[in-house]
C-alpha cells in the first residue's frame, strides 16, 4: 500500500506531507496524520460519532478548517478520532463524518500536543497524478 | 523545506549583521548575531523572513532580528519589527500563536541552603498545585463566558482582585498586565470556548515553571537592588495564552488572508498577512490581541499564587517570611502601540515582537517608580538543564531597536532530533544526577526538551550585551523545573 503520510522534521513543530490519490483521500490522510502526531490510532475506539459542515473561501483554507474542528474538539470535549468518511468535497465544501471516542488519561498516552495548524508553506498539488500537501502543525 | 533562497548578508560589526535593501524590500534587515551563530543562522530560511517583513507596508527603521531568531511563520522568532500607525499594518504572524507567551520571575527571602533538602517535596507539591498536561485544571477555578470577559478586559487585575496575589505585583508587570483597547467581543466563541478551561494552566510544550537560585552576579549593586542576591532562591513562569490565543491567531489570519487581498498588499509569504493599523481589520486584531494577553497576564498571576501557595504548604512559612515577590514579568510575543524616536520626531508606532522582549532604558515613563534609576529588568529563560539571565534595558536599545532584546535560547534540534539524542536515556534522573529535579505530564515531552535540544543562551545573551542592547545582570541556575 501507498503510504498515507509522512512526518518531516522540523525545527520547532512537526510537519507533515500528506498523499492522496484523489483530493478525499488527501484530506481523509490529513486527518490521520493529524491523530497519528497526537496519539497512537490503535488506542481510539469508536463510541462517539460526529458530522462536519464546513465552509471556507478555497482548498486550502478547507483543509486547515477541517483540521482545525478536530484541535478545536479536542481542547473543549476531549474527542480524538480515528475513523473518518468524507461524503462530499467540492473546493469550497466538506462533509464528513469522523468516529471516535472520549480522551481518558488512562486509555489514551498523549505523545504530543498541537496548538495550531498553520497555513504556513500550505499548498495542496497535484504531482504525478498523486495529490499532496504539507502541513506543518505548531506545537 | 522547499527551495534555498540565499540572501545577502554584509558584516557590520562582530555583533550585527546587514541584509541589504534589495527587490520589494522597503528597507534594510539587520540582524545581531556573532560570527559563529550567523554560520548556523543561514542554515534555514529565517534570514529571508527578516527580508519578507522587509517588503511590509509602512515599515519603521529596519527589520530586525535578535540572536535567537530562528525560522517561524511569516515573520521569523526573534524578529522585531515597527510599522507606521498611519501607512503601516499589524499581522498576527508578527505577533505569533501564543500571543503574550511570557515570562514571570519571582525573588524570595529564601537561600539555596534553605531549600536544598525540599527541592523533591517542592516540585512534588507545585506539580500538584499547578495544572499541566491534557485536560487538567483546578477544581476551584469554574469560569462562566461572562466572568471570562472581565478576564480579556483586566488581565493580571482580574486575578488579584479576586485574591489570587496583591495588588503590589501589578506594578512590576509589563503594560500592569493589562493591555490597553481589549474587547472581548473582538474574541470569538471558539476561542473563548477554549480558553475557558485552560485559565490558570501552563500548558505544553517549553513552558514551564522553574525553582532556581541566583548562581552568579555581573552588577552587584543592580542585583541588590532587585533582591536577586547570590544564591538567593527564585521561581521562573513561562507561559502565554493557550487555546484561547491559538484561536485569536488562527482566526485574524483568516481575515488578513482576505484583508491583504482587498487593500492590495503584496505578499511574499501567506503567514504574513496583515492588514493597515488604521483598518477596521486592523483594530479589530489589536482589540483581540489585547484581550489574549491579558488572559496570558492573568495565567501567570494565578500560576504565581499557586506557586506562593506551594511555598506556603512545604517550608510552613507565611508569605511575609517567603517575601516571593514579583521582579517582573514580560511578553516576548505581542505588537505594542509605543512612542518612539523616528528620525528626530517622537512618534506613535506599531511594534511587533515575536520571540523578542521589550527592553526599556532608565527613566522610561512606562517604567514603575522603583525601576526608574535601574531600566527595566528582562528575562531570559534557557532549557531546563542549564541556566537563565536577568537582564536590564538600554538607553541604546530605545534607539537601535526599538527598545528590544533577545527572548531565550531557541531551538538547534527538531523534536525528532531531540528524540533521537535521548534514546534510551532516562531524561530526569540525568537531570537530577546534576542537581535539577523535574516532573513533566508526559515523558514525551521531557525527551523532546532536553537541554541539548536548544542553542546555549549564554551565547545569546553575550551577543545583546555586547551590542549594547541590554546589560547583565545575574544568571540564574534551576534547581526545580515542572513541565506541561
Amino acid at each position: 500500500m501507498r503510504k498515507k503520510f509522512r512526518f518531516i522534521d522540523h525545527t520547532a513543530d512537526v510537519g507533515v506531507v500528506v498523499y492522496g490519490k484523489n483530493l478525499i483521500e488527501l484530506f481523509h490522510n490529513a486527518a490521520e496524520s493529524f491523530f497519528s502526531v497526537l496519539i497512537d490510532l490503535k488506542n481510539i475506539r469508536e463510541t462517539e460519532s460526529r458530522r462536519f459542515s464546513l465552509d471556507a473561501p478555497g482548498l486550502e483554507e478547507l483543509l486547515v478548517s477541517w483540521l482545525n474542528e478536530f484541535l478545536y474538539l479536542f481542547e473543549t470535549q476531549g474527542l480524538l478520532f480515528s475513523r473518518f468518511e468524507i461524503k462530499n468535497l467540492s473546493k469550497k465544501h466538506l462533509e464528513a463524518t469522523a468516529w471516535g471516542e472520549k480522551y481518558t488519561a488512562e486509555k489514551h498516552p498523549i505523545k504530543r500536543i498541537i496548538k495550531a495548524v498553520t497555513f504556513h508553506q500550505l499548498s495542496i498539488q497535484k504531482q504525478k497524478g498523486i495529490w499532496e500537501t504539507q502541513i506543518i502543525f505548531d506545537l | 523545506m522547499g527551495e534555498k533562497l540565499t540572501v545577502k548578508l554584509q558584516k557590520i560589526d562582530p555583533w550585527r549583521w546587514l541584509i541589504p535593501r534589495e527587490g520589494n524590500m522597503k528597507t534594510d534587515g539587520l540582524v545581531y548575531a556573532d560570527q559563529r551563530m550567523i554560520k548556523d543562522i543561514q542554515k534555514d530560511q529565517s534570514l529571508l523572513q527578516v527580508a519578507n517583513v522587509a517588503t511590509l507596508p509602512g515599515i519603521l527603521g529596519k527589520s530586525m532580528a535578535m540572536p535567537d531568531i530562528h525560522w517561524g511563520y511569516g515573520f521569523p522568532i526573534g524578529g522585531v519589527a515597527a510599522f507606521d500607525m498611519a501607512t503601516g499594518v499589524v499581522s498576527p504572524g508578527g505577533v505569533g500563536y501564543d500571543i503574550n507567551c511570557g515570562v514571570r520571575l519571582m525573588r524570595s527571602g529564601l537561600c539555596r541552603k534553605d531549600i536544598q533538602n525540599k527541592v523533591h517535596q517542592l516540585v512534588d507539591t507545585l506539580f500538584r498545585n499547578i495544572p499541566s498536561g491534557v485536560g487538567s485544571h483546578r477544581k476551584d477555578l469554574k469560569l462562566s463566558f461572562q466572568e471570562l470577559d472581565r478576564v480579556l478586559e483586566e488581565g493580571a487585575y482580574w486575578a488579584i482582585k479576586r485574591g489570587y496575589g496583591s495588588a503590589d505585583d501589578r506594578e512590576h508587570v509589563e503594560a500592569g498586565g493589562c493591555i490597553d483597547g481589549a474587547n472581548p467581543q473582538m474574541v470569538s466563541d471558539r476561542a473563548k470556548e477554549r480558553g475557558r478551561p485552560q485559565l490558570g494552566t501552563l500548558g505544553s510544550g517549553n513552558h514551564f515553571v522553574e525553582v532556581g537560585y541566583v548562581d552568579e552576579v555581573y552588577d552587584p549593586k543592580v542585583a541588590e537592588k532587585l533582591g536577586l542576591e547570590k544564591d538567593k532562591v527564585t521561581v521562573l513562569v513561562h507561559t502565554g495564552s493557550r487555546g484561547l490565543g491559538h484561536q485569536v491567531c488562527d482566526d485574524f489570519i483568516r481575515v488578513m488572508l482576505e484583508a491583504s487581498r482587498r487593500y492590495g498588499i503584496e505578499l511574499p509569504d501567506k503567514q504574513l498577512c496583515c492588514a493597515p493599523l488604521d483598518s477596521l481589520e486592523g483594530k479589530n486584531y489589536l482589540a483581540a490581541m489585547a484581550s489574549a494577553a491579558n488572559f496570558a497576564f492573568a495565567n501567570r498571576q494565578l500560576i504565581a499564587h499557586w506557586t506562593r501557595e506551594s511555598f506556603e504548604q512545604v517550608f510552613k512559612m507565611g508569605p511575609k517570611a517567603l517575601g516571593l515577590e514579583v521582579v517582573y514579568d514580560v511578553c516576548h510575543n505581542i505588537a505594542k502601540i509605543e512612542t518612539h524616536d523616528v528620525q528626530g520626531e517622537k512618534k506613535k508606532v506599531c511594534v511587533h515582537r515575536k520571540g523578542a522582549t521589550r527592553a526599556f532604558p532608565p527613566g522610561h515613563s512606562e517604567l514603575p517608580l522603583d525601576y526608574q534609576a535601574l531600566g527595566q529588568p528582562v528575562l531570559i529563560p534557557g532549557d531546563m538543564g542549564r541556566y537563565s539571565y536577568v537582564l536590564l534595558g538600554t538607553e541604546k536599545a530605545l534607539q537601535d531597536t526599538f527598545g528590544s532584546t533577545c527572548h531565550g535560547a531557541g531551538r538547534v534540534m527538531s523534536r525528532h532530533e531531540a528524540k533521537r539524542a535521548a534514546q534510551g536515556k532516562s531524561i530526569s534522573k540525568e537531570l537530577e544526577s546534576k542537581g535539577i529535579i523535574v516532573r513533566g505530564a508526559s515523558r514525551e515531552t521531557l525527551v523532546e526538551e532536553i537541554p541539548e535540544a536548544y542553542k546555549d543562551v549564554s551565547d545569546v545573551v553575550h551577543v545583546v550585551h555586547e551590542a549594547g542592547i541590554s546589560k547583565k545582570v545575574v544568571k540564574l541556575k534551576p534547581l526545580g523545573v515542572i513541565k506541561g
